[in-house]
């Protein structure tokens, strides 16, 4: 595996986290997906503050834990990167099974995204979400 | 349907167009002064567009005193199609927030630099429910980070010392029963829904926004408002009422925040549990910043410092509705 082609990552855009005591709240702003981790899984989380290359992850880490980040890359949490990987000390102590919990009962308001700063050299406005029709009287 | 690629031409010269329009639309109302915290807000209603802002925010209103930090202004225009029309590129304010109700149309705009923010809507009876409850939210959002304020999703109930509980969580889960109950009780009532947040100075606050309360009429609050026959139940099939009209002298605008309480639905109403800010984080944000798109970097962290500094316990309200202004209570120093 080349690592320096295959690390990964913190999703940089349009997540919101914070950490209470040693659990992570994440936010999706653009899904409206929302998740909690528990303390297992926020330390496995918070190595990704830095790209990890997957070599050593997949050295490093408890077949458990691997799954987990297996996991976090499926929900687009974790994504790859051309990032030159950041070597790991070592593996959380796996203490108890990380648990992710995902909640999607905003994600249905998300249907449209209607805001967006205008800034002609940025990313333009609304991005009108596919199967999105603007009402008539409009 | 819009493609992306003809909205984003739009862009162009949209706040001009707006200001054009605004200026040529009929029925201009004398300018109204809303004083929020240290925030002056002069509201211009033009063409009919007063039958969306008086029910929820007229008893905020008064003549202007002073020069507004802050100028919504806001009408209604049939015939424009502020999206859809071709512009000639012009000098554009790179820093204008929009947003498009996809019910109605409805554009909300707000230009951070001139410090203007546009509502326009086709007619106010293409509105949605909520723009009668919480009319102007998207330009209250936008325009009150810069005082160090944000609208929150959520309510708040206190004591005639002027300190109080924010109530929080999901819609349904006895939020705005809670808010309610504790106000035909006696205790003091910010608002059921969305409220302010103030950040502005050391202690957090909480500030009275919207006059309306929403509830279903089956709710056990109902019963206990006087006059409460008398509201009108909406389309979304919840009675909104104006606080002012049944519980006038429980309205208090500013009250400082001692906790957090997440109300959740239970057989019996118990005693608050501390629960982790990390609970508290998962019901209190993703209500305000993914309804209230735009502010996300603002408002985050001020939901973050709440969940922080306060205490937060879980809720259990049930049947026994008695019991809840006592368990509120709890909270209070």
């Amino acid at each position: 595996v080349n690592d320096a082609a295959n690390s990964l990552c913190k999703q940089p855009v349009n997540m919101l986290e914070e950490v209470f005591e040693n659990e992570a709240v994440i936010i999706n702003i653009a899904s409206g997906y929302y998740y909690s981790l528990n303390e297992a899984a926020t330390e496995i989380w918070q190595l990704f503050t830095e790209p990890r290359g997957s070599a050593q992850l997949a050295e490093l880490l408890s077949p458990g834990q691997s799954k987990f980040v297996e996991r976090l890359r499926e929900h687009d949490l974790l994504v790859a990167s051309d990032a030159p990987p950041v070597a790991l000390a070592a593996a959380p102590v796996a203490s108890a099974p990380p648990v992710l919990e995902r909640f999607d009962e905003m994600a249905d308001l998300l249907q449209f995204d209607p805001v967006h700063d205008i800034d002609l050299d940025g990313d333009g406005w609304p991005v009108v979400r596919e199967g999105f029709t603007r009402p008539a009287s409009a | 349907m819009a493609s992306v690629d003809t909205v984003r031409t739009a862009a162009s010269g949209l706040a001009q167009r707006l200001g054009d329009a605004f200026v040529d639309a009929p029925d201009h109302e004398p300018p109204l002064e809303l004083r929020l915290g240290r925030a002056t807000i002069h509201i211009e209603i033009a063409a009919g567009t007063a039958a969306m802002i008086m029910p929820a925010l007229g008893v905020r209103l008064a003549p202007p005193t002073r020069n507004p930090d802050v100028t919504f202004r806001v009408f209604s225009d049939p015939g424009l199609d502020p999206l859809g029309q071709a512009v000639t590129t012009g000098t554009e304010n790179p820093r204008v927030t929009a947003m498009v109700d996809p019910i109605s149309g409805a554009l909300s705009t707000w230009d951070a630099d001139q410090r203007i923010g546009y509502f326009w809507c086709s007619g106010v009876e293409s509105l949605p429910d909520w723009d009668f409850a919480s009319p102007l939210r998207a330009l209250f959002s936008w325009s009150l980070p810069q005082f160090g304020m944000h609208v929150i999703h959520g309510a708040a109930v206190g004591n005639d010392e002027g300190t109080g509980v924010l109530l929080a969580g999901a819609s349904g889960r006895g939020k705005s029963t809670t808010a309610l109950i504790c106000a035909a009780s006696g205790m003091r009532i910010i608002g059921d829904d969305y409220i302010v947040l103030d950040t502005s100075a050391d202690a957090l606050r909480a500030r009275f926004l919207y006059d309306i309360v929403k509830l279903l009429p089956d709710s056990p609050a109902c019963a206990l408002l006087p006059d409460v026959d008398a509201v009108l139940v909406r389309a979304d099939g919840k009675a909104h009422i104006q606080l002012s009209d049944v519980l006038a002298a429980q309205q208090i605008d500013v009250l400082n925040l001692k906790a957090i309480a997440v109300p959740q639905i239970a057989a019996q109403t118990g005693t608050p549990k501390q629960v982790s800010g990390q609970k508290t984080l998962l019901a209190l944000a993703p209500g305000s910043i993914l309804q209230l798109p735009g502010t996300q970097r603002d408002t985050f962290p001020a939901l973050v410092r709440a969940c922080r500094e306060l205490p937060a316990y879980e809720l259990e309200v049930g049947p026994d509705i008695d019991a809840i202004p006592a368990a509120v209570s709890k909270m209070l120093p």
